[in-house]
């Protein structure tokens, strides 16, 4: 749109033998259909380069996503960056300004156009969205959840880019929105944009169409064709697990009759196909649908997801509290650094036996190891015993020593905290507190607050991280290191939508809460423990004969 | 006995930062009877989330107006929504299921019984003890429902419960809610897909706070049936008010246009087809002149 230049969007799988290559045009509108969990939104966000597009490369015109950049890095490339303006499901969540104009000239920012320029998109994109210039000056966060919809669509039709991109545009947007969003996309469309959109909605989606990408099942491969050849192909559906539509499966009559496909997308032309008698026929061009293959999709992401459960759930939490306090006071009282190495053969085996995901926990371990390296470093720094100034290794190694030790037990204990969840914690402290079944409900409201806010952590962290990314998208953010006020002004930008996000999550809970009692029953029923069977107290043996051992080296050597 | 739920000339007043307010309800007169069905369709901002909560008994801030509870019992009733994510408390399905069950004070010694039960019926026994990153998203709704509908309420709303979810989870989720209706509980059932209304099921739809239709699914979608056989074409088809659904700023279904573009050219007697079934005979007849 900007440029003659061909910015075709190719997309190349380096799939084991055949040839991968998906190449989708400007000018065209292609819709991706899939089921739930194929991979559509992590193919979309892929090829914006929000996330490590492993096994695919991608490719705006000839501008690469991925580059090699200082130091052999591989960081975007922000000329790729900028050929993409991306809507995210529910847009609306990102708008972070004080005023409409802003909001759009934040959008405008990464482009560097001149002021003039700027201004004429930005009334263009009002205008875009049925919108007047009397509008720049309101705040997005006083307008309806509609007219919130609507900012964000402006904000995406006013980039000055060759690609489009849309995750399921049409959730929660009313009739005549759909139609407006539908008139707008054919006309960036003809206007040599290409557009690249999620749906589930078929009937708004199809007429819209001119390629059609559909996902299988598994999201291993991609079939291209036209929304004419996907009416005549049920098994298609099939292949993508998706459900042939109810309308389609109802027009098949006529189609079967010969009523030419292209007559399906209007409903009137269609049905004076139908109403006359004879069968028309249609030569329908030769079929143009291809199957790519990808690899490393929905499997390998079931894979990473699936992390290998802990054994440590079979075992009562009151069992896992007692091996854990055992073993940490005997780690703790080791004096030399042949028991350091013997706790740490245990914790070792402990954190295999547990199968405790340590990378989860990367960024604290990481952390805590270089913390024990400055405090270390920091101790030896001193005067020896001749009272010279240096580096005393002694003193270096005993800090290190003691760190070490408080190392092992935090190891140890994130066994504990995959192994007890929140309400499981909860309860077993309710059982603890509780009087004859009944827990004074001042200690009540406390226990389930704690237990609510850690259940929510992971989902205060995968917020955080999708907000992260979509700042990515609007501001072309390529992956260099960055300048601390340019780090600050990042975290600001990103901070304001998640803690939004943040409230409208805890006015969902709250409902949700409300709407199951909770709080309205004075005591609610409390649940004993599973009883403590024969496997704790085996636990539990195991721990003290290892504690008693390394209670017996502690010494050793010291 | 009359035991049903009213709602009497209720209006919700909301006030924004800057102290201007808006009407989110109307002066709205509802009934609502045991074991009934209803279908709550709107566009966004026409009031029918807030009408939800008010009928799930949830508390509304700047509610005016008379309510009666009746066979839904004093209290908030079972209340879906969109997004599982913010309505699960617990790690796992059968924590979950647990969690809510003890809040209905439920004996201790009936909870595990009950809580295999109620995953059974949602089809969660396999996935009980996953973690919700291994649960799709409609598997963790249907837990969020399960939960939700722990020990039989006689009222539970769905607010969009299936929009987040592709056309088989969302096909679950529904199975479950009418396996619940076929129990007894009154059902309300927000949603935006057109394509999922009964014909014959009750539907209400709302714009601007207010009640715009209250009705049959069919004359929800084409309008009344024009008097006597002998009108055909009567019934006009490019949107003069006919349909209630377009009046309410809602987008009539491929198949509905279809349907009355089909019968404006006599192809289709009334009743005009609205499920899957009705539509199979209904162009076939065609096949066999």
């Amino acid at each position: 749109m900007t440029s003659g230049r061909d910015s075709h969007l190719v997309c190349r799988f380096d799939s084991a033998g055949t040839e991968g290559q998906l190449i989708l045009q400007t000018g065209r509108i292609h819709v991706l259909l899939g089921k739930n969990g194929a991979g559509k939104t992590h193919w979309i966000e892929s090829l914006a380069g929000l996330l490590p597009s492993a096994g695919m490369g991608v490719r705006f015109g000839d501008e690469p996503l991925w580059r090699a950049g200082a130091r052999g890095r591989i960081v975007r490339n922000p000329q790729a960056l900028r050929a993409y303006a991306y809507a995210t499901q529910a847009p609306e969540d990102q708008l972070a300004h004080r005023t409409v104009e802003e909001e759009l000239a934040e959008t405008l920012k990464p482009y560097s156009l001149p002021p003039e320029e700027v201004r004429e998109r930005i009334v263009a994109a009002l205008r875009a969205v049925g919108w007047s210039e009397d509008w720049l000056a309101r705040s997005p966060f006083l307008l309806s959840g509609g007219e919130k919809r609507r900012l964000a669509l402006a904000c995406l039709l006013a980039a000055p880019c060759d690609w489009l991109l849309l995750d399921e545009p049409t959730s929660g947007l009313d009739a005549p929105g759909q139609e407006a969003l539908q008139a707008q996309l054919r006309l960036r469309a003809a206007e040599g944009q290409g557009i690249l959109l999620i749906s589930h909605d078929t009937e708004w989606a199809l007429p819209l169409a001119d390629r059609v990408l559909l996902l299988s099942a598994g999201g291993e491969r991609v079939r291209e064709c036209s929304p004419e050849e996907l009416l005549g192909h049920p098994e298609w559906w099939e292949e993508a697990g998706l459900p042939v539509p109810e309308w389609l499966q109802a027009i098949a009559p006529l189609l079967k009759r010969g009523v030419p496909a292209s007559l399906v997308w209007s409903p009137r032309d269609l049905a004076r196909a139908a109403a006359k008698r004879e069968a028309e026929t249609e030569d329908l061009s030769p079929g143009s649908s291809s199957v790519v293959r990808r690899r490393g999709t929905s499997a390998a992401r079931e894979q990473r997801r699936r992390i290998a459960r802990t054994p440590l759930l079979f075992f009562d939490p009151r069992a896992l509290w007692l091996v854990y306090v055992i073993l940490s006071i005997a780690i703790l009282a080791q004096r030399s650094w042949w028991g350091v190495a013997a706790g740490g053969a245990i914790a070792a085996a402990g954190v295999a036996f547990g199968r405790i995901p340590l990378g989860r926990w990367r960024g604290v371990l990481v952390g805590f190891l270089l913390f024990t390296l400055t405090v270390s470093v920091v101790a030896g720094i001193g005067r020896s015993a001749g009272g010279e100034w240096g580096f005393q290794v002694g003193a270096f190694l005993t800090a290190l020593h003691s760190m070490a030790r408080t190392f092992l037990v935090l190891l140890l204990g994130l066994g504990l905290a995959v192994a007890i969840t929140p309400l499981r914690l909860r309860r077993s402290l309710e059982s603890l507190f509780a009087y004859r079944g009944r827990i004074a409900p001042i200690l009540q409201k406390f226990l389930l607050t704690v237990a609510l806010m850690l259940r929510f952590i992971p989902v205060f962290l995968s917020e955080w991280e999708r907000f992260s990314r979509y700042a990515i998208a609007r501001g072309k953010e390529s992956g260099r290191r960055r300048s601390v006020p340019g780090l600050v002004k990042r975290i600001g930008r990103i901070a304001t939508p998640f803690l939004f996000s943040l409230f409208r999550l805890g006015d969902q809970a709250a409902i949700a809460l409300e709407s199951r009692g909770v709080g309205r029953v004075a005591s609610p029923t409390i649940v004993k423990l599973g009883r403590w069977t024969a496997k704790d107290w085996g636990l539990v043996i195991i721990a003290v004969s290892l504690a008693a051992a390394l209670w017996l080296v502690r010494g050793l050597g010291a | 006995m009359n035991d049903r739920m009213l709602v009497h000339r209720l209006t919700v007043l909301s006030e924004n930062e800057r102290a201007e307010s808006s009407v989110r309800l109307d002066d709205l007169s509802l009934e609502l009877n045991r074991g009934e069905w209803l279908y709550l369709v709107g566009a966004n901002g026409s009031g029918k989330s807030t009408l939800a909560r008010v009928l799930a008994g949830i508390y509304e801030d700047g509610a005016v107006g008379r309510m009666e509870r009746g066979f839904a019992g004093e209290g908030a009733s079972a209340y879906v929504m969109q997004q599982p994510d913010a309505q699960l408390f617990a790690a796992t399905p059968r924590e979950e299921i647990s969690f809510a069950l003890e809040w209905r004070a439920v004996p201790a010694e009936r909870i595990p019984a009950l809580v295999e039960q109620a995953l059974q019926e949602v089809g969660l026994l396999r996935q009980a003890d996953l973690p919700w990153a291994e649960l799709s998203g409609g598997q963790r709704q249907l837990a969020a429902v399960a939960a939700a509908a722990a020990c039989r309420t006689p009222l539970i709303v769905f607010d969009e419960a299936t929009s987040m979810l592709d056309e088989a989870a969302a096909e679950r989720v529904r199975g479950f809610a009418k396996r619940l209706h076929g129990q007894g509980s009154a059902v309300v059932w927000l949603t935006q897909r057109l394509e999922e209304l009964e014909p014959d099921a009750r539907v209400v739809a709302l714009a601007a706070g207010r009640i715009r239709f209250d009705g049959t699914g069919r004359a929800f979608l084409f309008g009344r049936e024009p008097n006597g056989p002998g009108l055909p074409g009567l019934l006009s088809v490019s949107g003069s008010g006919s349909s209630a659904c377009e009046d309410c700023g809602l987008k009539l279904p491929y198949l509905a246009k279809l349907a009355l573009e089909l019968h404006a050219l006599g192809e289709l007697e009334w009743p005009l087809p609205a499920t899957k079934e009705e539509w199979a005979t209904a162009l076939e007849r065609r096949e066999t002149p």
